[in-house]
């Protein structure tokens, strides 16, 4: 067995050579490095942070933001694990057609399908400790008699989707040190941050990567293929300071790198007032670690030229924005006219924000510890999201209150209006996005960067849309993808 | 002789009739009082229970929409005209207070279905459900 290595132990000035250079030791990182462990590949695997959080590595994060309101540093977590260490375990894979090009959805679409996907999808999910089962509505509806999910509304509107769970919830670091400790090719360096990607002088190629540490060692790492796994805020980062042979970055010719920035709007947006008590399935965690939310069929969302939006049912008695009306009169009234008990409960938004080419991060004049340019988050969502989460909700209100499933209070009253206040989920999407054309994208299909011969890009920087689906699941799908390119690269 | 066109006169006795069936209703209230004597706003008081809840919600909604009830005016008390209920008022006087409130679940999802809803505080809620909150209201506020 070998022990995790330390950047702080390399020779100053050394470069460390390898087949594979992984860099960043989060979810896609660890991923990768794990597909290709026991393989006859050296594999290097670059961790900025060691096996538990410190703040000072913690620091290298922080930044600015000027759009609307997000906390770059929070969100995220910068140690052997990456943000894992700090994830709730939702899973889901994205639906097929959050993949497709929705005309109504501007710059939707990927040049790959949720079929290219499926078979990774499988080999993602026993890393999370879920079973191999379908996340498909009918299979939970029909199929599993003994896990039955009861849907609160099916009809030609409206249906129900289903999240699984990652027991635990699985925290990368923790749970797979011990297998890349274990694999006789692959080297894990604690402590190494990577500040310069280096590459030839027509920028078609990574030549090497410049790591330092805090405790002020330099090496560099020179590999045959290098993978960026830093995360959906880093990634870009790193390629927009990456400016040895260009003043724009690696790989950032046609301006896209940091463009697109996405995360879903996520949060409390009223109060859900049912006519009886939700079942069990959207309280989550009850069944299988399973939770059902409340979104709406395919047809409907174009129909009404919606982004794709779900509900979450909250568990708990909703902290009701004080208002003119007392919500318990309007519970006394539901009870009356549609009898049972009327119960409040949460009611969670889930929102696909547009694909915006102005949400975006930049490189500010402010630098780190370690020299490297801190970044700007300019998080925008499209012009039309705000209007379509408010339509989305009062579709909702209406077929519920249709059909006496219950009623539904929007809070804040205002919410949907230009620049009202968006909660976010701290899913980092869309800065290195996937396009067939290099000029619409920053990786193709393969997740390899336009335009270089030997970088990959991992993690959900990559998405081009984004569905409502956590991204986690998809992240793993893509990094087991991307191992295999690069073993079948390297054969 | 002036001929009246067929379409205006049957929309002029389809209007006398509604608007006779709608005062009638509402003279049987006015006439029974506001001490829910009457058939029709007794009915509304045992659908409620306690009529305060509604009668809140009424008091708010005619303040921030003052005339929003105007055009639905009646509408809401016809639904409980025991002319219409089965067993007519013995049945009503019967009937529990599930199956009293039955046309006005009705008119309250047919109102959802068809958009006819109101913003009220955040709440979106069935016009139909407004009106009788505004009835409740003017006969127990």
């Amino acid at each position: 067995m070998t022990q995790l290595k330390n950047g702080n132990s390399v020779s100053r000035g050394e470069t460390v050579t390898a087949d594979v250079c992984v860099i960043g030791g989060g979810a896609a990182g660890i991923t990768v490095a794990r597909a290709l462990a026991n393989s006859n590949l050296h594999v290097v695997l670059l961790e900025s942070g060691t096996t538990t959080f410190e703040a000072p590595t913690q620091d290298l994060y922080s930044g600015t933001s000027s759009g609307d309101s997000y906390d770059v540093n929070a969100s995220r977590l910068r140690f052997l694990g990456g943000s894992t260490n700090h994830w709730a375990g939702w899973c889901r894979p994205l639906d097929p057609t959050d993949f497709e090009a929705r005309p109504w959805v501007r710059n939707s679409g990927w040049p790959i399908t949720r079929r290219d996907l499926d078979p990774y999808y499988a080999r993602a999910l026993p890393l999370v400790d879920i079973a191999v089962e379908p996340f498909d509505r009918d299979y939970w509806l029909k199929t599993r008699s003994d896990a039955r999910v009861i849907p609160l509304l099916e009809n030609d509107v409206m249906t129900t989707a289903v999240f699984r769970f990652s027991q635990g919830p699985v925290h990368f670091g923790d749970r797979f040190r011990k297998d890349l400790e274990r694999a006789p090719n692959v080297d894990v360096y604690l402590e190494s941050n990577v500040v310069n990607i280096a590459t030839t002088k027509d920028a078609a190629s990574v030549t090497h990567v410049d790591v330092a540490t805090l405790k002020g060692n330099r090496f560099k790492v020179s590999a045959r293929e290098y993978v960026l796994a830093l995360g959906g805020i880093e990634n870009a980062r790193m390629l927009l300071a990456s400016q040895d042979v260009r003043a724009t970055g690696v790989a950032n010719d046609h301006d896209l790198v940091g463009r697109y920035f996405m995360d879903h709007p996520e949060g409390h947006v009223g109060v859900l007032l049912l006519s009886g008590q939700a079942p069990d399935n959207f309280l989550g965690g009850r069944i299988d670690l399973l939770r059902t939310v409340v979104t709406f069929n395919t047809k409907v969302f174009e129909r009404e030229q919606m982004n794709a939006i779900a509900f979450v049912v909250g568990t708990t008695e909703p902290l009701a924005v004080k208002g003119k009306i007392d919500s318990r009169d309007v519970a006394a009234v539901l009870q009356a006219i549609e009898g049972g008990a009327s119960i409040p409960y949460e009611l969670y938004l889930r929102g696909e924000p547009e694909p915006n080419p102005d949400s975006r991060i930049t490189l500010t004049n402010k630098l780190d510890a370690l020299g490297v340019p801190r970044l700007d988050l300019r998080w925008q969502l499209g012009p039309d999201d705000r209007a379509r989460y408010r339509h989305a909700i009062e579709l909702l209100a209406k077929q519920f209150g249709s059909k006496g499933v219950g009623w539904v209070r929007i809070e804040p009253a205002d919410f949907g209006q230009p620049k009202s206040d968006v909660f976010y989920g701290a899913h980092h999407m869309g800065t290195t996005r996937m396009h067939a054309d290099p000029r619409k994208g920053v990786v193709d299909a393969q997740c390899r960067a336009h335009g270089m011969s030997n970088l990959s890009i991992a993690g959900s920087s990559v998405f081009p849309a984004v569905g409502f689906s956590n991204p986690t699941l998809t992240i793993l799908a893509l990094a087991l993808r991307i191992a295999d390119n690069v073993r079948a690269t390297l054969a | 002789m002036h001929r009246m066109p067929r379409r205006a006169f049957l929309g002029l006795v389809g209007g006398v009739v509604v608007v006779g069936a709608g005062a009638g209703t509402w003279e049987a209230t006015r006439r029974h009082g506001p001490t829910a004597e009457a058939p029709d706003v007794h009915a509304l008081q045992r659908v409620l229970g306690d009529p305060a809840p509604a009668a809140r919600i009424g008091k708010t909604y005619l303040a921030e929409k003052p005339n929003a009830p105007a055009g639905r005016k009646g509408f809401v008390l016809p639904l409980l005209d025991p002319a219409k209920f089965p067993g007519g008022e013995i049945g009503m006087a019967r009937a529990a207070p599930f199956d009293l409130s039955t046309p006005i679940r009705n008119a309250a999802r047919v109102d959802c279905f068809a958009s006819r809803v109101v913003e009220l505080d955040g709440w979106i809620l069935p016009q139909t459900i407004l009106d009788l909150c505004a009835v409740t209201e003017r006969h127990f506020g």
